[in-house]
């Protein structure tokens, strides 16, 4: 591990850059058909929307203001720009959207098409540059073989080219499969909710991950598939490698031009994940940290990650951190490991650098449910661990305690909860032969272990007050403010103290 | 056929007075599982021709196919007891004739001593076997040491005494003076390591009984004994007395029928001339098929011999008439019945050692008076691989009380403290089953009473290697066995297949139950590590691991050793480094423990448990610290109990209490993985000099203290000249005078020096000892034999650590070039950070 820093420096905050790609902003002719002004202002006619929210990633921002100002130009109603998403730019907004009551949502630039809650959504990809015939031939590099089983993912950005881009490569391979995104109007198609359902007569199979939709010949594994994926490298490419871990991966970047073999170790990475399975075993109390308030049933899974911590006979706390950062997380101390909540190319988190690993709720999953079982998948995908979803299994409550060896520690471990701990109503004598010694522990029990327990409480040392109305409102202009001495301002606890004088004195 | 039932062992079980539990101890390829052959052939379990080659006790097939034992393995045995042989019993120190015998045969290769220590733990006696030709060797010495110090009694049993008289031709009285010599360095041994005034004081002497004679692969062997009573009804003389005159000095004139004391023309040793002549005669009759006088002499020795035994030739008459004469299996048992102690004489003397809980609480008196109604006191040694895969019996013994079907018992770890209300490491269950081990097998039973060995079934989930079991609520622990070797040569394990991973996670922790001294670590990068004691051990357990407990395809890394960083100086300056918010700032100093203490750390005798004033004492009489530092040591590390110490030597601090346990949290991960390369940290003392904290709580969370900590240290350890630890082996070797030069070649080649060099005066034969770096081991028994022409063996046990020459900054010196080889197999950047990244200015 490297020496983690875990605190960042105060001026930080302030000198922070934010990683832009490509700096140069669209020119103004182009940002008509790069933004497919056209199109996103037919789609808000049609679904007359008045308030409309504008989301833009960091590197597109500079783009923000023309494209805003082009289709409130063309619409009746207004337009707004949201900033600073709270989680990643993949995920659609729809807390910031919410603050300034909008109705539906255009989300620009690369997303990671997680099925969004409350507000209709267009997703806008925008054109990156792409020749298509290079990339034919980075193609016909990597296969030379005409009968190879080729399936073809692409990043979200290439989505308008993907059509030629088609045509081009199925003179080049036989075996060819080109996927299709999971856009929000065609979602409804009923056979994607489950993973290998058939549409009805026809002899295709349709499986639905990572926000794509392959269609397969009935009866082809997709394992038997290469896959060949365009775009740059990054979290979208690493999620399609861990979900497919079982196919080979070529790709093609269309940035630098270049193509070839991906070299991530799957299996590697596979055992690193296997490990935190291991660590999550052994964890205590488990921290749930929401990293996204989009994607739809987020609320359900931290429920049910609840449930099933619970019944693992561990305790678990959740944050909502915004951001995740190294320092954030370092200020629980008590927690044993933590769990992150977001979308599913967010939620693969190399967490090396952190004071306690981070994993997915799949991992969870697999630590604290035993009726799961374990053959080489990862689920990026949170909402395949939900009831009705493909890869749902049912938590076994059988109350039983159960130990094994955690490799880790090298000490045996209990996994189930204590058995008498639940039954306190029952009119039992609780015979000391017949108790479990409950192991788990609680954050307030980590408290009364440690030396220091916190600023001295003096309990009846300190003459008891009552409780007295402070300051209200934002920090940065407390309700009333103007009447008060300005010196005062900014601190609610000196505000506090003002308003005893003033009673004092009144 | 099994001359036992179930029934009539469970019988017997109640007869305290009847019961011997027993480990056959040795070094490598002295015949323990040869000897042991004879017993069970004795008992029924196997045929009495197969005796001495089949090595039932094996029942491993790796076992059989190496020739060398790998596990223990316990076996029940009954035997019914001819009346002359119990005769100097007293009447109330026997109840019967029938005796059980709880024996358990033990791997002499040093790579399993772990087996070893387990096998002693349950049992009361040993039986020590040694080789007559090559003597008392190193795992002889071992071994017998483990068991002494268990307050463990030994018999000695002195095998391949055909060799000394067909092989070496020697004659009557140098085949005495080198038995003799081996008595009497065995009991030199005894005399070292055991503690007379419990044990009482006891020497191995033939005259007495405790020592016998034999060669396992024939099926033959003697105790004075067994020729007094013989001779004793010939002479009228008592057995008692004539046994004093068979063995040491005194010796027989044929002419005038007189004993005397001195040697002289026409005067025999008693031992030459009524043990090893008819023996000598016998034998060599019997070889050189002079039938004659083999039929003439067993009349006279009172056998009788069957027409279709007289029909063998050569040596199978020799063996089938040895068999009849002087039965190997009967020597043993007279020996083990007559000088081993039951469980109720032994539990008494050796209770003080084994319970950790008051001596005088309701378990410990139970133990002591072996009393079957008392609480139920079992310790678990091992657990033993059942017939049907997956499950272990846990081998135990049943110290106290009576253990039945159905009991519901406090499952108790070897970390269990019965002063916690609750504690992780007890578990209450109820024990659905048990069995009596027979070797490869096991036989049902309902219940145990104490005394005896069980194989407890179905709690196997609840125990991890070992642990204790009781009844009793406020029952301590027994104490954990202490071993000889430590777990200092680790692989990385990998499966084939990605999706075979939970399978291999599984089987390595049925590994690590299966083996008491095995080490299964999964690390950050997701490798798994198996750790072991040598090479010989790594093999097997890997062999293990594949083919019965993952049952998939394995991938080995090159095998890897572990190393420790440690410092050799103390810092040049006090370091300094900043918290994040740079609102904190620590000063701290690194430098070395003095000479001894981190052993003094692993052995327990400096625990971070202790009392802190005894500690000081300690401290300041034996290693020069001062009295004020001595007494503000924070902690131990890592694991809070490692060869490192975080002393306090700031003055007034401000809040520094507060911050204590980010502090330590700090220091522990440091010593766990240290600034050169990750590795533990080893004898190194940190101070931390003097702090500025914040005043304001939350500016000095862990967040900001725990790395300011951690880079504080590392710049201390920095500065004060950083250096590696390697384990190095004691390597014995037993080797041809003739060929030394070739074993010194190898060992100088592999930066081995030797420490001890002895001659036997006798023989050509040289034992050397050296201390050989556990680094340039790997495959230095293969090179020894092909240098040597296979007639060198040499054993290696860790023994302690060692400073690498060089200077861990500098990477031409070796120390630096293991820093880089670990960085990076780890994957880490190849080149130190430099001491900037971790100093900070003020």
């Amino acid at each position: 591990m490297s020496v983690a820093i875990f605190s960042s420096k105060d001026e930080d905050c302030i000198e922070r850059k934010v990683q832009v790609r490509n700096n140069e902003r669209t020119p103004p002719s182009e940002v008509d058909s790069v933004y497919g002004i056209e199109g996103c202002v037919q789609w808000i006619a049609a679904g007359q929307y008045k308030r409309i929210a504008l989301q833009f990633p960091n590197e597109l921002m500079g783009d923000a203001v023309l494209v805003s100002e082009k289709i409130e130009a063309l619409i009746e109603g207004k337009v707004f720009i949201l900033g600073d998403t709270a989680y990643g730019s993949c995920c659609v907004d729809e807390v910031s959207a919410e603050h300034c009551v909008a109705d539906c949502i255009l989300h620009y630039g690369h997303a990671c098409l997680s099925p969004t809650r409350r507000l209709p959504v267009l997703y806008v990809f925008g054109h990156s540059p792409f020749q298509t015939s290079h990339c034919v031939e980075g193609f016909r590099e990597l296969f030379p073989n005409k009968d190879e089983k080729v399936i073809v993912m692409y990043d979200t950005v290439y989505y308008y080219a993907i059509e030629e881009l088609k045509q081009l490569l199925e003179s080049e391979c036989t075996n060819l499969v080109v996927s299709e995104l999971l856009l929000p109007d065609t979602r409804q198609d009923s056979s994607c909710q489950t993973e290998d359902s058939h549409s009805g007569e026809s002899s295709i199979q349709t499986i639905c991950k990572c926000g794509r939709r392959l269609k397969l010949s009935f009866g082809a594994d997709v394992d038997s598939y290469s896959i060949f994926y365009v775009g740059d490298e990054g979290p979208t490419l690493t999620n399609m490698i861990m979900t497919f871990n079982k196919s080979k991966f070529y790709s093609y970047n269309p940035a630098t031009k270049t193509s070839r073999k991906e070299s991530l170790n799957v299996n590697r990475a596979l055992m690193k994940r296997f490990y935190l399975i291991e660590k999550a075993k052994d964890a205590q109390i488990v921290g749930i940290v929401v990293g996204t308030l989009g994607v739809s049933n987020f609320a359900d899974i931290i429920n049910q990650l609840k449930k099933v911590i619970h019944l693992a006979g561990k305790k678990s706390y959740t944050f909502v951190v915004g951001k995740l950062n190294v320092a954030k997380l370092a200020n629980f101390m008590e927690i044993d490991i933590f769990v992150y909540v977001a979308c599913p190319e967010n939620t693969l988190l190399d967490s090396s650098d952190f004071y306690k690993p981070v994993i997915t709720p799949f991992e969870m999953e697999m630590a604290c449910n035993k009726a799961r079982t374990w053959a080489g998948e990862i689920y990026t995908d949170f909402t395949q661990l939900l009831p009705g979803a493909a890869s749902y299994v049912e938590m076994c409550d059988d109350d039983c305690e159960e130990s094994d060896v955690s490799l880790i520690t090298g000490k045996l471990r209990h996994i189930g909860r204590a058995s008498a701990d639940d039954k306190v109503g029952a009119v039992v004598k609780r015979s000391e032969l017949w108790t479990m010694a409950p192991q788990s522990k609680s954050a307030a029990e980590f408290l009364s272990d440690r030396s220091w327990k916190g600023l001295e409480q003096g309990v009846g040392e300190t003459p008891v007050s009552l409780a007295i109305e402070g300051a209200r409102g934002i920090a940065i202009s407390y309700a009333g403010e103007g009447e008060r001495n300005v010196a005062l301002k900014g601190s609610p606890k000196i505000a506090i103290e003002y308003e005893v004088e003033k009673e004092e004195n009144g | 056929m099994v001359n036992f039932s179930v029934e009539g062992l469970r019988e017997v079980m109640d007869r305290k007075n009847n019961i011997r539990n027993i480990a056959v101890i040795a070094h490598v390829d002295h015949g323990k599982t040869t000897l042991t052959d004879s017993l069970l052939a004795k008992a029924g379990i196997i045929s009495s021709t197969q005796a001495g080659e089949k090595h039932a006790m094996d029942t491993r097939e790796d076992e059989q196919a190496k020739g060398i034992t790998i596990k223990s393995t316990a076996i029940s045995l009954m035997y019914n007891l001819e009346d002359w042989r119990l005769s100097p019993l007293k009447a109330e120190q026997y109840d019967g004739s029938e005796f059980i015998v709880n024996l358990i045969d033990s791997p002499g290769h040093v790579d399993f001593s772990s087996e070893v220590t387990a096998a002693l733990r349950v049992t009361d006696g040993a039986m020590v076997v040694v080789d007559c030709v090559s003597g008392v060797c190193v795992q002889t010495e071992t071994v017998l040491r483990q068991a002494l110090t268990e307050r463990i009694r030994p018999v000695l049993m002195m095998n391949k005494l055909d060799r000394c008289i067909f092989e070496k031709c020697l004659s009557a009285e140098e085949i005495y003076q080198q038995l003799q010599r081996i008595i009497e360095d065995v009991n030199v041994l005894i005399s070292i390591y055991s503690d007379d005034t419990v044990m009482g004081n006891f020497r191995l002497d033939p005259s007495v009984g405790n020592v016998a004679f034999g060669s396992g692969l024939h099926g033959w062997g003697f105790t004075i004994r067994q020729f007094a009573h013989f001779y004793a009804e010939k002479f009228k003389i008592e057995e008692s007395k004539l046994m004093k005159r068979l063995w040491g000095s005194n010796f027989y004139n044929k002419e005038t029928k007189k004993w005397g004391k001195l040697p002289g023309e026409g005067w025999v040793r008693g031992f030459e001339c009524f043990v090893m002549d008819p023996l000598t005669k016998m034998l060599r009759a019997a070889l050189e098929n002079s039938k004659d006088e083999v039929v003439l002499m067993s009349q006279k020795m009172g056998i009788q011999l069957t027409s279709e035994e007289k029909q063998q030739e050569g040596k199978h008459l020799m063996r089938v008439v040895m068999k009849k004469w002087l039965s190997v299996s009967e020597a043993m048992l007279e020996m083990i019945v007559l000088h081993l102690p039951s469980p109720k004489t032994a539990q008494r003397y050796r209770t003080d050692i084994l319970y950790e809980g008051p001596l005088d609480d309701e378990a410990a008196i139970a133990m002591r008076e072996c009393d079957p109604q008392g609480p139920l006191m079992i310790y678990v040694s091992k657990m033993v691989p059942g017939k049907e895969g997956g499950r272990f019996y846990a081998l135990g013994r049943v110290f106290s009380g009576t253990v039945f079907q159905g009991q519901t018992v406090r499952i108790m770890g070897p970390e269990y403290d019965p002063n916690k209300k609750k504690d992780s490491h007890l578990f209450i269950q109820t024990i659905p089953k048990m069995a009596v081990l027979m070797g490869g097998g096991s036989m049902s039973i309902g219940n145990v009473p104490c005394g005896n060995i069980v194989g407890l079934v179905g709690i196997d989930k609840y125990l991890l290697k070992m642990g204790t079991i009781s009844t009793f609520e406020h029952a301590h622990n027994m104490k954990m066995m202490k071993f000889s070797v430590s777990p200092v040569v680790q692989v990385a394990v990998q499966c084939a297949n990605p999706t075979d991973l939970p399978k291999l996670v599984e089987g390595l922790k049925r590994l690590s139950k299966s083996d008491p001294m095995v080490q299964c670590i999964s690390s950050e990068t997701g490798e798994h590590i198996v750790c072991g004691a040598g090479e010989l051990h790594l093999e097997i357990c890997l062999k293990d691991l594949e083919s019965v407990h993952a049952k998939i395809p394995i991938k080995v890394s090159a095998p890897i050793v572990s190393y420790r960083e440690t410092v050799s100086a103390k810092s040049d300056r006090v370091c300094l480094s900043k918290s994040g918010n740079k609102l904190c700032r620590l000063y701290a100093t690194a430098e070395p423990l003095p000479d001894g203490l981190p052993e003094e750390i692993d052995e327990g005798i400096v625990t971070a448990t202790q009392d802190f004033k005894e500690r000081s004492r300690h401290l300041v009489e034996n290693f020069s610290f001062d009295s004020t530092s001595s007494r503000k040591i924070w902690c131990f590390g890592p694991h809070n109990s490692g060869p490192n110490l975080l002393v306090d030597s700031s003055k007034s601090v401000q809040n520094l209490h507060d911050i204590r346990d980010t502090i330590v949290a700090g220091f522990q991960w440091v010593t766990q993985e240290g600034v050169l390369c990750e590795e533990n940290i080893r004898g190194v003392r940190f101070d931390l000099q003097d702090a500025h904290i914040h005043p304001d709580p939350s500016h000095r969370r862990g967040a900001q203290i725990i790395p300011a900590m951690r880079r504080v240290l590392f710049s201390s350890m920095m500065t004060a000249r950083p250096g590696m630890m390697e384990p190095v082996y004691l390597v014995e070797i037993q080797c041809p005078d003739s060929i030394l030069g070739g074993v010194f070649n190898v060992l100088s080649r592999r930066r081995g020096h030797v420490v001890e060099e002895s001659h036997d005066q006798n023989t050509p034969m040289c034992q050397i000892k050296a201390f050989l770096p556990v680094r340039e081991s790997f495959g230095f028994t293969e090179e020894l034999r092909s240098q040597t022409g296979g007639k060198a063996f040499p054993q290696c046990v860790f023994d302690h650590w060692q400073v690498v020459p060089g200077e861990a900054l500098d990477v031409t010196s070796l120390a630096g070039s293991i820093v880089t080889e670990i960085r990076e197999r780890k994957g880490l950047p190849a080149n130190l950070p430099a001491l900037e990244a971790y100093l900070d200015k003020l």
